[in-house]
């Protein structure tokens, strides 16, 4: 058991990974990689305490984000708790990115499908939409920063940035109902 | 230095402007890791996430155990009282080598049928406490067994034995846990050792250290918390009176299993690494340890009723920091007297030390100087204030990393003296078997990593001192913080003072 455990936690930590920073992204101060860390390492110390209550005939991904869930809700409370400044998704928001990563996963339960999905995506978008979402994301840099160089406003950028995630959520899914694994 | 830490994007990225939408929070999250990982880290994640499972097992193993041996214990207190004097006084005494049922019990047990029923019930306590560490640590499944062990000589009995501290204020005392580390006791104390892998501390402050991978599992239980070391040097302080716990990490990490109500029923698993330093106050109720006064062998979170505020006290009497517990576990560390060449940088990096550049050492006046172990991984912080509290005039240090463009509150209150003072990184653990390698040199000038340029403030009137954020990124290191009182002869190497009571400088 403890094996077979070993490979459902690396096969599976890139995703829950993903799903803890999707609820953590609306807090309105910075959010550390720590405790997206300390919130995937709970929720697989969680899982693995409760693997006798895992169903294996649900995706094992779901049944992990909702224990996560859990774990972030009450992280919320009591880091509000403690600075009232800091604010979290309701229950309900964080149900609903649950909902929404439950199509990006569905296929054959694998998070590296949809990882390789994302990467032929990120090939069909437009050269500048690229640029920002490297920019951003590979990058690290802000908003403001990223608008300087394009001589944008910072508030265009946010848009494109918008419009490009849609687009490439439409592509993962389009890609992965196809049954085509990309690169 | 491979802390993982980054920031992730706040608000920034998602539009806040923007109604809220799932799917642009399950991308944001996509994309983010799609950019971050790398298999290497993933990896390292992953096994991270395995080598806590695993603890955690262990730690519920042990309370689970340990709580089997307390209901036995609460037992065979029962049975004792109802003929005999306490059992704690007996058990003080007994030797687990000696058959059960030996003459010292004789006052205790009357009757022949009571002591074969004493007997059974204290052996049967003993295997379960030295059988159940035994099996905790799979290592020590290929040691010598108990038995064997106890046959081997007077020294070891002594050693696997019962053993009852009791010191008054300003003793000191060094227990050894076979070869498998040391406490050391620091006064007023009451302490039972309860063989090598288990002690009970009423009150008084330790500090374990515990230098053989096979005393891991090492267990100390107080009134509000059992402390479970993963390895390898950690304090324990219960206050008298209050039974206010006090736990704190020097280096490797702990589990601790904070009773939630008193009835162990709310049992909550706490893990403290490197640098943590918590204060458990009534009943499951966790605040941080801002900082503590620390030497080689001692440590006290309780400075502020100690430190003296005329001539020989420390001249760092508190440091704090605007970060909540959420935030932070970590605790900052203040040396008095303390710094010198391959004095510790950070509470978080156990092996990064302070060096002089090159031969001629360390900027003198330095030497002997309080100062504070800050946290290495809050060198990126930007919401972070530091506040040091002085006790008399002082000359207030700053080191900073010499990659580091100076921030502007620096500029503002310090000046730049144009001296030196060199980082030698050490090689620390990113996960188990798996460590960042820097050599490490002993004395100045060999070895040293990072150039750090000493910036200084005279403080004239006692009080607190702001500090604000490290400007640095992931290629720079956390800051350095030290004083000297001012009316110090010359600011040359002038004679250490004794400190607070109960903490000695550290290298002694």
């Amino acid at each position: 058991m403890e094996k077979s455990f070993e490979v459902l936690v690396r096969e599976y930590e890139p995703a829950l990974r993903a799903f803890v920073i999707a609820c953590l992204c609306r807090r309105y101060d910075v959010v550390d990689e720590t405790t997206a860390s300390d919130l995937v390492q709970e929720t697989f110390v969680a899982a693995w305490r409760e693997f006798d209550r895992y169903d294996n005939s649900r995706p094992f991904a779901a049944w992990l984000r909702g224990i996560a869930r859990n774990k972030i809700l009450m992280h919320a409370r009591s880091a509000a708790t403690a600075d009232q400044h800091v604010r979290f998704l309701s229950p309900e928001a964080v149900e609903a990115i649950s909902d929404s990563f439950a199509p990006l996963t569905r296929r054959g339960d694998t998070f590296s499908e949809c990882l390789s999905a994302l990467r032929t995506c990120l090939a069909v978008l437009s050269g500048t939409d690229r640029r920002i979402i490297e920019d951003a994301y590979g990058r690290r840099q802000s908003c403001p920063t990223i608008a300087d160089q394009l001589g944008q406003s910072a508030d265009a950028v946010r848009k494109r940035l918008q419009r490009a995630r849609l687009q490439l959520r439409e592509c993962i899914l389009a890609k992965l109902r196809m049954g085509e694994p990309g690169v | 230095m491979s802390d993982h830490r980054r920031d992730i994007e706040p608000d920034e990225v998602l539009d806040p402007a923007e109604p809220f939408d799932a799917r642009q929070a399950a991308m944001h999250g996509l994309l983010h890791v799609f950019y971050a990982g790398s298999p290497t880290e993933e990896k390292d994640r992953a096994d991270r996430i395995l080598e806590v499972i695993s603890r955690h097992e262990r730690a519920a193993l042990a309370d689970a155990l340990a709580r089997q041996a307390e209901s036995l214990r609460a037992e065979l207190e029962h049975r004792a009282a109802q003929h005999a004097p306490p059992l704690e006084r007996d058990l003080g005494r007994w030797d687990p080598a000696r058959p059960a049922g030996h003459d010292q019990f004789r006052t205790a047990v009357s009757s022949p049928r009571q002591r074969r029923h004493f007997a059974f019930v204290v052996t049967a306590l003993v295997l379960l406490v030295v059988g159940a560490f035994a099996w905790q640590n799979p290592l020590r499944r290929n040691r010598p067994s108990p038995p064997a062990r106890s046959a081997q000589g007077p020294e070891t009995q002594r050693e696997r034995g019962f053993q009852h501290v009791r010191l008054a204020s300003g003793q000191m005392r060094e227990l050894a846990l076979g070869d498998l580390g040391s406490i050391m006791v620091q006064g007023p104390a009451d302490l039972d050792l309860l063989g090598t892998s288990r002690a009970r501390l009423r009150q008084g402050r330790i500090r374990v250290r515990i230098t053989s991978e096979t005393g891991r599992g090492f267990m100390v239980q107080t009134p509000r918390a059992d402390v479970i070391d993963l390895g390898t040097e950690f304090g324990v302080e219960v206050a008298p009176g209050s039974d206010d716990t006090g736990v704190v990490v020097f280096e490797g990490a702990v589990d601790m299993a904070v009773d939630g109500d008193g009835s162990r029923a709310g049992l909550q698993v706490e893990h403290l690494s490197e640098g943590d330093g918590v204060v458990i106050r009534g009943a499951g109720q966790l605040d941080r340890l801002m900082s503590i006064v620390t030497g080689t062998t001692d440590w006290t979170y309780q400075q502020t009723s100690e430190a003296s505020a005329h001539g020989a006290g420390p001249i760092i009497a508190d440091v704090r920091d605007n970060l909540s517990v959420s935030q932070s576990k970590k605790a900052y560390q203040i040396v008095p007297g303390g710094l010198r060449e391959d004095a510790r940088c950070y509470a978080d990096r156990p092996r990064h030390e302070w060096n002089g550049l090159d031969e001629n050492g360390m900027p003198e006046r330095l030497i002997g100087a309080d100062y504070v172990r800050t946290f290495e991984s809050t060198r990126s912080r930007k919401d972070i204030r530091i506040y040091v509290r002085l006790a008399r005039p002082a000359r207030l240090f700053v080191f900073l990393d010499r990659r580091i463009d100076p921030p502007r509150w620096l500029r503002r209150d310090f000046r730049e003296t144009g001296e030196r003072i060199g980082l030698d990184k050490g090689p620390y653990r990113i996960r188990k078997n798996v460590h960042a390698t820097f050599e490490r040199g002993i004395g100045a000038g060999i070895s040293v990593d990072h150039i750090f340029s000493v910036w200084e403030r005279l403080v004239e009137q006692p009080g607190e001192v702001e500090l604000g954020p490290n400007p640095g990124g992931s290629g720079s290191a956390m800051y350095g913080i030290a004083a000297v009182a001012l009316d110090r002869p010359g600011g040359g190497r002038a004679t250490v003072a004794p400190g607070v009571s109960g903490t000695r400088p550290a290298g002694e």
